[in-house]
């Protein structure tokens, strides 16, 4: 239970124990209440009183299957107010097996300076010249980190987006394969680690110094049953492993809540070409690989490798969110161009989808045609190359918004909506506009809660019960976070036995008692110390709203608005 | 009456002779619904998740025409 704290001013890097007060926390929960307790919230987010945090699950390097989640956190420059984005691939079982709970990077290096951090397999830290990496975007980055240090390292990066510190930027780390494929995406976590000066982050994979378990015959018994339950779900054994996230496409589009062309339709007239099922068959056709491995420990296999005609790679993983931010949301229906620019954004270290949402916000302004897959393409080269026009996009749909003087712009708290339409899924509004890290799907997806097929009891169209379950499932996602089980296994915890199994494990590596109300309280605890450092950074509850565009203009094909009211959304957060 | 079907996901597994975008074609007596079609391909109801008709979300209980194109998706999760 390692806490190494490194100052990005005076280059000194001190490790130790765990401080008390964050005992039994882990991912967003640590980060998360970390950042409330030692950010000053009024702090510039590129400013050397923010810090950034890096923290794997509360059981991530434990034997439970897809727990290697790494929850990153800082003061965000997008929204103004606290973030935690977290991302899959290898690193945080890495930083688990050598004993580390978190990585607190402090202060700011000079100006133009950069440094790589390095952990050995002994968990020995040293901060060493970045200077020969520098405006390096992260697939060439990582080949040279690769060439000085060896290929068995998890490389956590910024590209020249993180660089140049725009709020869109994200935080790159490595997949399976070692590529930099894996986005800490959404809150323009890369600008802060630009900020301070820090490249990458270099960790030896390998080591021996995991936690010890307080039980672990337990542990390892009780985590065998949870991955049988998580094989024994259609979804995460069958659906996932074949198309990937992206099968949400077409049902999505079908339930009418797809936003197309910057949210002015729910459905794209040609969202069969770019369905999970077509990126398949296309995949397929090609020799690429559907069914990838893309996080360690992962038992689900939702990854995939896209590759061109020749068979040549593209990019992995191609997702759901993805295809939609750089498909139907710009109206593009060629799957190599939204391929190419996942790619783009990966290389460049940039979220897909706040980069999406900005094109999409140009396009509707007008300032390149809806479905002009090149221009995107060039647009996005724009950032890498730093002109005038990509540091505004490199800055998400709000700064492009406001350079072309467009109001229809799909942000809260200044982060964009995902690909579920408000209007279509009034569940998903309250989400958007009540989570504390602003528009953000994972914090409280109810998209199945809202649709009766799926099992759902709610009215999508209705506000009835809608803040009840929004709130619920926040608090849920809130603990999920902190212990570091990937979304899709959460397949394993939709029964009751499942989520016990979950408070089994905890107790077993704790040697505390665990239960119900603890998952409870650990989800409340998350969620109150980040809406205390958004009110103390001064947010009131007038930025707990949507943008007018999802109350005034009615959603095709089933014309709605959103009907959820400004009094109710104040109710979400009445704990 | 001659209903077309695409179906979504892992659904089209047990249909070789499903077309990736126009799917398949079944001959159902008039006056069907959408739940005798789902039993007619013998889907099971734990697999079926969203069904629509022309673009539009339907019930079991729906009555299709001839000619409707009926789209039929399995249970999603996760986000």
């Amino acid at each position: 239970m390692l806490f190494l704290k490194i100052n990005m001013n005076s280059k000194n890097i001190s490790v130790e124990d765990l401080p008390q007060e964050y005992a039994g926390l882990g991912g967003r929960g640590l980060s998360s209440v970390l950042i409330n307790n030692e950010v000053p919230a009024t702090c510039d987010p590129l400013g050397p009183e923010n810090k950034l945090i890096f923290a794997p699950g509360y059981l991530s390097g434990t034997p439970l299957i897809n727990t290697s989640r790494l929850s990153i956190g800082a003061k965000s420059p997008l929204t103004g107010g606290i973030k935690e984005s977290n991302v899959g691939g290898t690193v945080a079982v890495d930083l688990a097996h050598l004993g580390i709970t978190a990585l607190v990077i402090e202060g700011a290096a000079p100006a133009g300076e950069y440094y790589i951090l390095k952990i050995d397999i002994n968990g020995a830290a040293e901060l060493i010249d970045g200077d020969p990496y520098k405006g390096l975007r992260t697939y060439a980055l990582v080949e040279k980190l690769k060439q000085a240090y060896g290929a068995k390292h998890s490389i956590t990066c910024i590209g020249p987006a993180g660089e140049f510190k725009l709020a869109a930027a994200s935080i790159q780390t490595t997949d399976a394969d070692g590529r930099p494929c894996r986005a800490a995406g959404r809150g323009g976590l890369g600008a802060v680690m630009g900020s301070k000066g820090l490249k990458a982050v270099v960790v030896a994979q390998g080591g021996k110094r995991a936690d010890s378990l307080e039980d672990a015959a337990t542990f390892k018994e009780t985590a065998k049953a949870y991955a049988q339950a998580v094989k024994a779900n259609a979804f995460s054994a069958e659906v996932l492993p074949e198309l990937g996230t992206a099968v949400l496409v077409e049902a999505i589009n079908a339930a009418g809540a797809f936003p197309t062309r910057n949210a002015r339709s729910g459905q794209f007239e040609n969202a069969s070409k770019i369905s999970g099922e077509t990126m398949a068959a296309t995949i397929k056709e090609r020799g690429g690989k559907t069914t990838h491995k893309g996080c360690a420990g992962c038992i689900i296999n939702c990854s995939n490798e896209y590759v061109d005609k020749a068979g040549g790679y593209v990019t992995s993983s191609l997702e759901y969110e993805t295809i939609w931010a750089m498909g139907g949301m710009i109206g593009n229906d060629d799957l190599d161009v939204i391929a190419r620019l996942d790619f783009l954004c990966d290389d460049i270290g940039l979220d897909t989808m706040s980069t999406g949402v900005a094109l999409a916000v140009a396009m509707d302004a007008g300032y390149r045609p809806f479905g002009d897959g090149q221009s995107a393409i060039a647009m996005v080269e724009e950032v890498a190359e730093g002109t005038a026009f990509g540091k505004i996009l490199g800055n998400g749909p709000a700064a492009v918004g406001k350079h072309l003087n467009h109001e229809r712009v799909p942000v809260i708290k200044g982060q964009s909506i995902a690909a579920y339409d408000p209007r279509a899924i009034q569940g998903m509004a309250v989400t958007y506009a009540t989570s504390p890290m602003g528009g953000d799907h994972t914090a409280g997806w109810v998209v199945d809660q809202n649709l009766k097929e799926f099992g759902g009891t709610l009215d999508r169209f209705s506000a009835a019960g809608q803040v009840e379950a929004s709130r619920n499932t926040q608090i849920h996602m809130a603990a999920v976070d902190s212990v570091g089980i990937c979304d899709f296994a959460q397949t394993g915890l939709a029964t009751p036995e499942g989520i016990q199994n979950v408070f089994k494990m905890i107790t077993a590596k704790s040697g505390k008692p665990f239960g119900e109300d603890d998952w409870q309280e650990l989800g409340l605890k998350v969620l109150k110390a980040e809406r205390e450092f958004n009110r103390r950074a001064g947010f009131t509850s007038r930025d707990d709203r949507l943008p007018k565009m999802f109350y005034e203009e009615p959603l095709p094909p089933h014309n709605k608005v959103v009907v959820i009211s400004d009094e109710e959304m104040d109710t979400v957060f009445d704990f | 009456m001659r209903i077309q079907v695409i179906l979504y996901g892992t659904l089209r597994n047990g249909f070789p002779d499903h077309d990736p975008t126009r799917g398949f074609e079944v001959e159902l007596a008039g006056g069907s619904s959408v739940g005798d079609l789902i039993d007619h391909l013998e889907i099971p109801r734990s697999k079926l998740g969203l069904v629509s008709v022309g673009g539009v979300l339907v019930k079991p209980q729906a009555k299709l025409k001839n000619r409707d194109c009926v789209r039929v998706f399995q249970p999603i999760a996760g986000g």
